[in-house]
């Protein structure tokens, strides 16, 4: 059984009501701002596709605005909702709690690709024809997220064990 | 003039941060350590040695608010290619109209 991938590309995100990072464009590619003060986030919403199994990962791709040193720390937050659930989609939300990754060290030269790795232990039970809705977030206030300025989000991959 | 207090240097350090001018080697920790730092040699030192420097080419003591406009003027002219380049055309400007 070959692996599933899902691409969480910049331009096909949802921007949550507040506290959202930022679409902007760096040398005409696309990317998600995410500030280095102010914990910001960024959803997309799929429908988790046929075969998908766990355990899942998410694979963020970023480089740095400014920091050549010191590392950071991304979040991801999964809610899988199935036809049936008790959630009521137009007042509520249900996601898992949050998934971090290891501080990452960033490269020593800014604009330099970088790799986040989260494992998704929490993913709110995600089943294969779910209403899906991944949310990354940088963790400004976690210990290991030491870097200054802005990080850029290229895209994500969310994939299986497959 | 009072310190700024912690909540001034993290609004200061996260303004910083959102420029090209963020220096990238710190971490944020040191970042603001070193505002912070700068903020007390200026209270201590700084404005001391600032109308002390100037000593021979003004009349009168220098208000605080005039000492550091005038530090800053020097420093962001002796560093330009440091400052966006916007910044940088603004100075060049005024330096052209000076001369």
């Amino acid at each position: 059984m070959s692996t599933t991938r899902i691409f969480l590309s910049p331009k096909s995100a949802d921007f949550p009501a507040s506290a959202y990072a930022q679409l902007s464009a760096i040398f005409n590619r696309k990317v998600i701002a995410f500030d280095a003060s102010v914990e910001e986030s960024i959803e997309w919403t799929f429908r988790a596709a046929q075969g998908l199994t766990g355990p899942l990962t998410l694979e963020c791709d970023f480089i740095m605005a400014s920091a050549v040193a010191n590392s950071i720390v991304l979040g991801a937050t999964v809610e899988a909702v199935t036809p049936g659930d008790a959630v009521d989609l137009d007042s509520a939300d249900s996601f898992a709690s949050t998934n971090n990754s290891s501080a990452v060290t960033v490269p020593g030269t800014a604009g330099y690709l970088a790799r986040a790795t989260i494992t998704l232990t929490n993913d709110d039970g995600i089943a294969a024809g779910d209403l899906v809705r991944v949310k990354i977030s940088r963790k400004v206030s976690d210990g290991g997220d030491t870097a200054t300025g802005d990080l850029y989000l290229l895209g994500a991959e969310l994939r299986d064990a497959a | 003039m009072p310190l700024l207090d912690d909540k001034q240097i993290s609004a200061l350090s996260a303004a910083i941060q959102r420029t090209p001018d963020c220096p990238g080697r710190l971490s944020k920790q040191e970042l603001h350590g070193c505002l912070a730092g700068f903020d007390a040699w200026w209270e201590s030192e700084g404005l001391t040695a600032a109308n002390n420097a100037m000593l021979d080419h003004k009349g009168a003591e220098l208000k605080p608010s005039e000492a550091a406009i005038l530090f800053r003027e020097v420093l962001t002219a002796k560093h330009a290619e440091a400052v966006t380049a916007r910044d940088a055309a603004a100075i060049a400007a005024r330096v052209e109209v000076k001369q």
